[in-house]
């Protein structure tokens, strides 16, 4: 504590007095309230969700086909569009964006032009709304490839749409990792992309693990992009060139669209959320089997 | 363990005449606009043991990371003069680093093991210097063990422990 800190005296227990900083105070105030804040607005969100949706949630929910607009039946054919735009966003996603990143930090120097061209413009695309990404994906995608309104279509523009958030975890993880790790590896003889394979792609797969997480939680969320790309359908789709409607898709259809969808757009939120958990879980699961549980050791 | 292949070649016999191994002749490197290295000449016998001492700061590092074209991995170093390795000029167009890397060994200031296994860490200059099988690897591995003295404390550990849990000068040995 430096002579100019500003303290509070707090009659201790036994009879003498603490000094504490008002800045740490202060710090602990704001930590304590943001978290508090934090939980209340979500716990009140989430507790408001289950009070509307739960009565609707049964096993024949999760595996009927909707009827009467969603209003009856189940949510089957959303849940199965939903999986498979995912997957195909993340087939396509995660290598190119693994390889970009790789690219920025191990070939590029940090402070070169092309570098920074290329963190820019990613940032750029960080910011970009979703629903452009929709209208470009639509017109690109559906009309000048041919690919129509259809999972594809849906699961590509949502690679593209990803992939800056993906690369720039991605991006950061690869600075974190310490240049010690590298040089011992061009030290004992390894060609740097020998390195890259055998030493920082095998220490950052935790890493790789989170910002694979993090793309994907935003990809199952998003509905702005998937409008005008996945389409409206409510059948089961039976290829990836078949229309489906997304979970987030039906929501906005139950909530905005359909008088009285309200607790099932509450039951098909929590189906996503569960979707969610189920699928994080899945990916830390196979991650720790694999030997991805791990960190590095500084 | 069945048959032990030797660790060095036979050729690495010579390691016992007094010949020059690097001879370096007016070696100077700048890093950007500064000159730490000016006009360096100094001859290493094979054989011998040679130490560098001097103030922090004053380049010995810059120095021995020349030796294994190390000081090509920063940026902005600029090296100039010529090092000669067993009479080849290792900066030279024709020499190659990588190969240069695996005939010159480097230990760092601090230790630099890799947070995988003992084995794994052992096991990878004899990995990436070629593709030896799973058997020769172990072998390599216990005789270079046994030759600094580590094989009865670490066998056990071989798999299971990290090296950053290794004390002392265990982790420089490794």
């Amino acid at each position: 504590m430096s002579d100019r800190d500003t303290v509070m005296k707090i009659p201790a227990s036994d009879g003498q007095t603490t000094h504490i900083p008002v800045a740490a105070i202060a710090l602990r105030l704001w930590i304590s309230c943001a978290v508090f804040g934090s939980m209340v607005v979500f716990g009140w969100m989430g507790a408001d969700i289950l009070r509307q949706g739960v009565s609707e949630l049964s096993w024949s929910f999760l595996i009927e086909a909707p009827l009467r607009s969603g209003l009856e039946g189940g949510i089957a054919p959303f849940l199965v569009s939903t999986g498979l735009v995912l997957t195909c966003a993340m087939v396509v996603a995660t290598p190119i964006s693994i390889a970009l990143s790789l690219f920025l930090v191990e070939r590029l120097s940090f402070e070169g032009v092309l570098a920074k061209f290329l963190r820019a413009t990613l940032m750029l695309l960080t910011g970009v709304p979703s629903i452009v990404f929709g209208l470009v994906g639509a017109s690109l995608l559906g009309d000048v490839l041919g690919f129509g309104a259809s999972i594809l279509t849906g699961g590509l523009t949502l690679a593209a749409m990803i992939i800056p958030t993906f690369v720039f975890a991605m991006v950061e993880i690869l600075r974190l990792l310490p240049q010690q790790y590298r040089f011992a590896g061009v030290a004992l003889g390894a060609v740097p992309v020998t390195v890259v394979i055998r030493v920082v792609l095998r220490i950052i797969r935790p890493g790789i693990l989170g910002a694979f997480l993090l793309s994907a939680g935003r990809a199952l969320g998003e509905t702005a992009a998937l409008i005008f790309t996945s389409g409206y359908s409510d059948r089961m789709p039976t290829s990836l060139f078949d229309s489906g409607r997304v979970l987030s898709i039906h929501i906005l259809d139950l909530a905005m669209n359909i008088p009285g969808g309200e607790p099932r757009a509450a039951a098909t939120a929590i189906a996503l959320m569960a979707l969610f958990l189920l699928f994080s879980g899945g990916v830390a699961l196979l991650g720790t089997n694999f030997g991805v549980g791990g960190t590095y050791i500084e | 363990m069945n048959k032990v292949t030797p660790i060095f070649p036979k050729e690495s016999h010579s390691i016992q005449h007094k010949q020059s191994l690097f001879t370096v002749n007016g070696l100077s490197v700048h890093y950007g606009g500064r000159k730490v290295l000016c006009d360096t000449k100094i001859n290493i016998i094979s054989g011998q043991i040679t130490a560098l001492m001097g103030p922090s700061g004053c380049g010995k590092s810059t120095f021995l990371s020349c030796l294994n074209r190390m000081i090509d991995l920063v940026p902005s170093a600029l090296v100039s003069g010529e090092i000669l390795f067993d009479g080849y000029p290792i900066f030279s167009r024709k020499s190659d680093p990588v190969m240069l890397r695996r005939r010159i060994g480097m230990i760092f200031q601090c230790p630099n093991l890799f947070p995988f296994s003992i084995r794994e860490n052992l096991a990878f200059p004899l990995r990436v210097c070629g593709r030896p099988t799973r058997e020769n690897i172990n072998d390599r591995m216990e005789q270079t063990l046994a030759l600094v003295g580590l094989w009865v404390r670490l066998r056990i550990d071989l798999e299971i422990t990290p090296p950053a849990f290794l004390v002392g000068n265990n982790s420089d040995f490794v």
